[in-house]
């Protein structure tokens, strides 16, 4: 009789890769660029909203899919931790949805998590690729608007909707002024 | 304030603070890279500790040397770092960390030979992310862990706490929180290694004193017995209990020991002789 091969206790490269090339963050970034040729003030901000928001919730989408398509040891633990307590699901799997979703996306190897607990999970981002390429092909005016807040924004919103938890979402820092972008999940 | 709050509280207690228990779950290795299975920071402060003991009886002024050394480098240190709390914060720390896991004691096996086989003999606590891949070390875990909700833990705690445990939060690389103990003299290593050696970092004194209402005070003696750390003694002219502050761990086992609430804790910080005393 053959056993399957234990499982990783790291997130699997393929899904990881596949991820990446799915979601390619010059896609909104072109399409910022189109609209903010045709448009003008409050309607291209309008626009550049509604791009971002559409590829946050894209994001979220093929993050849930394929991270719960390709599973791996902790996870398998957190969800047996999960079920024998009922506690720490709050933060802790849709961290690991966020977690898969920026390092499938960014150039990092970790995700900066700034509080996981019962109440809240939030976390930080430094160098971001999002940003960078707006400021790149917008410049730094249109960039430090930070439209693209609501592709984070949109991302962990729909996380926490798709597995059933309420919560609030809330942007705590952003890049220009605070050297980092904070995104937090209060119980709600 | 003691010098851990000042590097890492935010303004606060250190150990209340949520950023000091957050991790991430994954971490992606640099391509082309070997996993490091390099010297977690529990082992390394072992070693170096072990490495100063050994000093003890070879050269007694090299040992005070590399002591006080020792307690200058604080969290610059391969050490742990550690402080006495009492049940009631160690129950506000099972609110900010997430899993938490029972765990047999390490300190025990070495001091006592003495191996806690089951989730009701554990008293070592593990707290974050980092315990969902237990298994990784076999031999660490020997038995298995045991997760807890919240309100498990904080039962958890009060049972050691009735049994006279001290609670000890323990750091695990920088200032992640990642163990909170249930610790005893002369089991727990250290406790022993602050209270017959003198090295601070792993057991620094905690935030509060205890003390007496004397008027509430019968003389009984319980709390005596409690004490890890000699600070408690029956005063033979009053027949009371009486706290020699300076020794004071502020542990808190004394107030949870007295049936006549005549123990309480005072902060540490009210008390100006105290204030630089960790």
């Amino acid at each position: 009789m053959t056993q399957a091969a234990p499982l990783s206790f790291d997130l699997n490269q393929e899904m990881l890769d596949m991820l990446g090339q799915r979601l390619d963050i010059q896609r909104p970034v072109s399409k910022l660029v189109e609209v903010l040729a045709g448009k003008r003030g409050a309607e291209a901000e309008e626009a550049a909203r509604g791009i971002f928001e559409d590829y946050g919730r894209e994001w979220a989408g093929l993050t849930l899919q394929l991270g719960e398509r390709h599973s791996d040891r902790t996870y398998q633990v957190l969800k047996e931790v999960v079920d024998r307590t009922g506690s720490f699901g709050f933060a802790l799997i849709p961290q690991r949805f966020v977690e898969i979703a920026y390092l499938s996306t960014q150039q990092i190897r970790s995700l900066p998590i700034v509080e996981n607990n019962n109440r809240r999970l939030a976390y930080e981002m430094r160098d971001c690729r999002i940003f960078e390429a707006v400021k790149e092909r917008c410049g730094e005016a249109v960039a430090n608007l930070m439209t693209c807040r609501q592709a984070c924004l949109a991302l962990v919103r729909s996380i926490y909707e798709s597995l059933g938890l309420a919560a609030a979402i809330e942007m705590e820092a952003s890049l220009p002024q605070d050297g980092c972008c904070r995104f937090a999940a209060t119980r709600a | 304030m003691c010098w851990v709050c000042d590097i890492y509280g935010d303004g606060g207690l250190w150990y209340l603070n949520p950023k000091n228990y957050a991790r991430n779950l994954y971490r992606l290795r640099t391509p082309g890279a070997a996993r490091a299975f390099g010297e977690d920071p529990e082992t390394l402060g072992l070693r170096r500790m072990q490495e100063i003991l050994e000093t003890r009886f070879t050269d007694r002024e090299e040992f005070s040397r590399l002591v006080k050394e020792a307690n200058e480098m604080r969290e610059k240190g391969p050490f742990q770092i550690g402080q006495v709390v009492p049940l009631q914060d160690a129950h506000k720390m099972v609110e900010l960390s997430g899993p938490f896991a029972a765990m047999s004691c390490l300190c025990r096996i070495h001091t006592r030979a003495r191996e806690e086989r089951s989730p009701r003999e554990y008293s070592c606590g593990g707290l974050g992310v980092g315990m969902l891949k237990w298994e990784r070390w076999p031999e660490r875990y020997k038995g298995g862990v045991h997760f807890m909700s919240p309100d498990e833990a904080k039962e958890w705690l009060t049972k050691w706490n009735k049994r006279g445990m001290v609670h000890i939060p323990m750091t695990f690389g920088g200032s992640f929180i990642g163990g909170l103990c249930n610790c005893d003299y002369p089991d727990c290593l250290v406790i022993r290694h602050r209270v017959d050696y003198g090295m601070e970092t792993g057991c620094l004194k905690g935030h509060y004193v205890a003390k007496v209402d004397y008027d509430l005070c019968t003389g009984c003696g319980d709390c005596v017995q409690r004490c890890q750390f000699g600070a408690l003694k029956l005063e033979v002219t009053t027949r009371k209990a009486n706290i020699d502050l300076l020794q004071c761990f502020g542990c808190g086992l004394c107030e949870t020991g007295c049936s006549q609430g005549a123990i309480s804790l005072a902060d540490r910080m009210s008390f100006p002789m105290l204030q630089e005393v960790w």
